[in-house]
């Protein structure tokens, strides 16, 4: 099969590799129809999460058809359509049970940091990824959830990761009627949760970003007001001007790890003296009021971070943090889809055959054709 | 009353069977790596090998909150890499470009 495969720092190719096989009881065989890109994967891309070898497959939202089951399977057969969470569950363990899907023990063992995911290196188990024409799902009763037959897989696609990441992170907000929040970030993530503020009975929504095309189709996409950071001396100073000067009563940080905005934090992110510039974060922390929430889906990784936690304890902040637990939000979200009030494929902006990868990254990372979301489509699924 | 006595309203495991993720499978104890004769439900298609591999084995003996493990497997990473450049076509080359560099020089020398 054709897959996205990893060759070191900025190097994706598409390449044969061996089509995946059943290895335990209670895995499927998908073949990809729809995949996207993350802005997760432009981490891995750049080598800054530890442990993605040479040779690994990336993808972590995909959704496509069962083609194969294992003897352990019970609510899959071949044929079913599926849309597949980027967390691997397995239902059973003590996470699982309490809705942890993204911290499962059984998935990472090895791990206490995360638990399994998709194609995102072997600090996440080390599972191949959907970025190629098939992958294998573990533990295929608990994850996968069945598109229903008036459903494109367009339209269900963006449940497996940043759909629901965008409600958490709204909902860890813990947003009150009429609440102020401000989403640091204008991509995919932050969009949906821009728009899940909103749902939860934000009063005003602000929205943080340094990219115009972005910033543009938040407006429209969204109806938020827009700060443009790179337009501002000091943006704290603007932020804290549209708040009364108090701050919001919630932040949300959907940047994650490759912030832009600050000389320093990014130059010693890229020097490995932190993990990553968490230049958003330390917005975060200051531009909401004291008593406020913070609440944090960019995505960060070890060893560690400068951060201004004696600031977050003198603010009295609750910060929630977390991978998100995806299971537990699809149906809901699903129905949301369904009835329109969220339009999820409308931040698709461009679609590439699998074959095209490469160039999708290039053009997703660098932000070009005022890009907001990519999707691959493999050979056997073009139309 | 003793704190054992009070009804827990359907917390973690003591949760509604018919509302609890894993149902009816952790009942029937299909479910679970562990009761399918060992074998695990993770694997790779990416096995450690050479240096970095080396290198990762040592990584993994470290916990998970010391930098030391995770700086090993970033340079583990880059490793890599450059092992993954070592194929023979490469070699091939790297020697290729090697002898005639060095042929071009003895032949300076011995003029």
């Amino acid at each position: 099969m054709n897959a996205l495969t990893y060759f070191g720092p900025g190097k994706v190719r598409v390449v044969e590799k061996p089509d995946p096989r059943i290895e335990h009881p209670n895995d499927i065989v998908l073949r990809v129809t729809r995949t996207a890109i993350c802005g997760s994967d432009l981490h891995l891309l750049d080598g800054l999460v530890p442990d993605t070898r040479v040779g690994s497959t990336f993808g972590h939202e995909f959704a496509g058809v069962v083609e194969d089951v294992g003897p352990g399977v019970r609510s899959l057969v071949p044929g079913d359509r599926v849309v597949v969470p980027f967390n691997i569950a397995c239902g059973t363990c003590f996470f699982c049970q309490k809705g942890f899907y993204a911290c499962c023990d059984t998935s990472n063992p090895m791990s206490d940091i995360a638990g399994g995911a998709f194609g995102y290196s072997h600090t996440t188990g080390g599972y191949e990824g959907g970025q190629a024409e098939y992958v294998r799902v573990p533990f295929a009763d608990v994850g996968p959830m069945k598109i229903p037959t008036d459903m494109e897989e367009e339209d269900v696609l963006f449940l497996s990761d940043i759909l629901p990441t965008g409600y958490m992170a709204a909902e860890m907000g813990d947003i009150q009627e009429g609440d102020t929040v401000i989403v640091f970030g204008c991509g995919p993530v932050g969009l949906f949760a821009q728009k899940c503020a909103w749902l939860m009975g934000a009063g005003r929504v602000i929205a943080v970003d340094h990219v115009d095309y972005r910033l543009e189709f938040a407006k429209r996409y969204n109806n938020v007001e827009t700060v443009n950071f790179k337009e501002c001396d000091d943006v704290l100073e603007v932020l804290k001007k549209l708040t009364d000067g108090r701050g919001a009563d919630v932040c949300i940080e959907a940047v994650g790890c490759e912030a832009s905005g600050s000389l320093p934090q990014t130059l010693s992110g890229k020097m490995f003296v932190q993990a990553g510039s968490p230049t958003a974060l330390f917005w975060s922390i200051h531009a909401a009021r004291r008593g406020g929430r913070v609440s944090i889906v960019g995505v960060y990784g070890p060893p560690a971070n400068l951060f201004p936690i004696g600031v977050a304890m003198n603010k009295n902040l609750t910060l929630r943090l977390g991978q998100c637990n995806v299971r537990r939000y699809m149906p809901h979200l699903l129905d949301l889809i369904r009835e329109g009030t969220i339009d999820a494929k409308g931040i698709i902006s461009h679609r590439f055959p699998l074959e095209a990868a490469p160039d999708a990254y290039e053009i997703f990372k660098q932000k070009k054709d005022d890009c907001i979301k990519c999707v691959l489509i493999p050979a056997h699924a073009q139309a | 009353m003793e704190p054992n006595d009070m009804p827990i309203p359907g917390w973690g495991v003591d949760r509604d069977p018919q509302n609890r993720p894993g149902y009816p499978l952790e009942q029937e104890r299909r479910i679970g790596f562990d009761t399918v004769q060992g074998v695990p439900p993770y694997t790779t298609t990416v096995p450690l090998k050479g240096l970095s591999g080396l290198i990762r084995r040592a990584a993994y003996k470290t916990p998970d909150w010391k930098p030391r493990r995770w700086m090993m497997l970033l340079m583990a990473d880059r490793i890599d890499m450059l092992e993954s450049m070592l194929t023979p076509r490469n070699l091939l080359l790297a020697g290729g470009i090697g002898g005639l560099a060095a042929a071009l020089f003895f032949r300076r020398k011995l003029r």
